[in-house]
């Protein structure tokens, strides 16, 4: 049985974190369990069950006890839920982007987490576009995901060796997905 | 600070030679770039870290009994075609010509030229490199000596290895000493010629070389399909998309997480939450 890691990817908006997560559902609980969040941001077309809303309240269930800002919006995890799926030996995928979320994260599970980065040549007027498409209304939001592209970057470079691995997303889809999927089957088998 | 083994890979044009260049910079840092030998001509685009069979083999083939074996187990005959840069394996050489050149080492007829025209023309890598690969029907030798050499001098050895199964060698032989990077950088077709148009890659009509950019381009795909293939080799990535000054603080942060200690501890900043 292979230790239950829980891989924790960072990027930055327009990286492909859609793409990843659609194919992390296609591979199915049997392989990896996406770890849910609640949000108080209102749905978004591309949103799929693990993020749940809850606007237009504003505030958590409890049992949701690992909370962050982004983006303007609050988020919170569910740190038992993670647990349970520690328990069932069970490889689990969360996108956070939130130092004090990684860190707290760290502080919970340990050397269970594999931090990854998620890269890709991001074009912000195609994020402008993406981000109106998938029914991002806030203008501010929006600008907010541009500014914070090269945040991120600069988060990486100035902790490259605190990263376990990067995704290129530089090409076709599916080499981004073989890449997490190469991962999975490495520590499956570690 | 603790000598470790830098293992650099990455496509054509990602910025390997600046990257080797800059190493200089980094404060404390003793290191070396070990050559690789390689069996075809030199070319003008060559970094620091590639050197021709024929400029080392008088050195390297120090004992006679070593150009004795090679003869008898590798002499053949290659037909080198300098235009298209292909080498067609002709067929074993007969005996007598063998023998004829035993007969030479024997005497001590065999000059240096010689030595190091056998090596070259045959393809063949000096046996002192124990790591030997091919790419593109060239081959090239790493040594385990010089490795070994730099790290008795506590001095890192930074090697650029385009090819997996060498990289997973030199992982096997010198386990958690070792650091595998791999270097990225998103270069575009008109940036290939540009680099090939500062390198000298011109042809015979003194125009860019066309079937070089398109080697490049290919050999920047096939290795970045060896990156996915292979993600978990990888300890770290630097992202060279920016600036010069940004790779040298990529490089400069793993270099000094590796020296701080055998065990590798970080530390997370608060200012850069997102």
């Amino acid at each position: 049985m292979s230790n239950p890691y829980i891989f924790l990817i960072v990027g930055a908006s327009g990286t492909g974190k859609g793409i990843l997560l659609r194919a992390l559902r296609d591979m199915g609980e049997r392989h990896v369990v996406i770890i849910p969040k609640q949000t108080t941001r209102k749905s978004k077309t591309t949103d799929g069950d693990e993020m749940m809303s809850i606007y237009p309240k504003k505030k958590f269930d409890p049992k949701f006890d690992i909370l962050y800002g982004n983006y303007l919006n609050k988020y919170a995890i569910c740190s038992s839920n993670i647990w349970e799926n520690i328990k069932k030996s069970k490889f689990q995928v969360l996108i956070v982007s939130n130092l004090k979320a990684i860190k707290k994260l760290y502080h919970h599970f340990g050397s269970l987490i594999k931090l990854i980065y998620l890269y890709s040549p991001v074009d912000k007027e195609q994020l402008e576009k993406h981000q109106k498409d998938i029914a991002t209304e806030d203008k501010k939001e929006i600008e907010v995901r541009k500014s914070k592209i090269e945040v991120v970057h600069d988060y990486y470079v100035d902790n490259i060796t605190v990263f376990d691995h990067v995704l290129l997303n530089i090409q076709e889809p599916e080499d981004l997905c073989d890449q997490i999927f190469r991962l999975f089957q490495y520590y499956r088998e570690k | 600070m603790a000598a470790r083994i830098y293992l650099i890979m990455g496509s054509p044009g990602s910025g390997k030679s600046t990257l080797l260049k800059c190493l200089a910079n980094i404060h404390n840092f003793k290191n070396r770039v070990l050559t690789k030998i390689a069996t075809r001509r030199v070319r003008k685009d060559d970094g620091v870290e590639m050197k021709p069979v024929d400029s080392e083999s008088s050195v390297r083939v120090s004992k006679t009994s070593d150009l004795v074996r090679f003869v008898q187990n590798h002499l053949v005959y290659y037909k080198y075609d300098t235009t298209n840069e292909i080498l067609t394996l002709k067929g074993p050489m007969p005996f007598e010509e063998k023998q004829e050149i035993l007969n030479c080492i024997a005497d001590n007829k065999c000059d240096k030229l010689a030595v190091e025209t056998l090596y070259q023309d045959a393809n063949v890598i000096p046996p002192i490199y124990d790591f030997v690969y091919e790419q593109y029907t060239r081959r090239y030798g790493l040594s385990t000596d010089d490795i070994l050499k730099s790290l008795k001098e506590n001095v890192s050895p930074v090697v650029i290895v385009n090819d997996i199964r060498t990289l997973q060698d030199i992982k096997g032989v010198f386990g958690l000493l070792t650091v595998c990077i791999f270097l990225y950088r998103n270069i575009e077709a008109r940036e290939i010629q540009e680099l090939q148009e500062k390198r000298g890659a011109i042809d015979a009509s003194g125009k860019v070389d066309e079937r070089q950019i398109k080697r490049r381009i290919e050999k920047s795909r096939v290795i970045f399909r060896k990156y996915i293939e292979n993600i978990h080799l990888f300890n770290h990535v630097i992202v060279n998309t920016t600036t010069k000054d940004d790779l040298l603080k990529q490089m400069k942060k793993i270099v000094s997480a590796y020296s701080k200690s055998d065990k590798v501890t970080f530390v997370m900043k608060e200012d850069l939450d997102v």
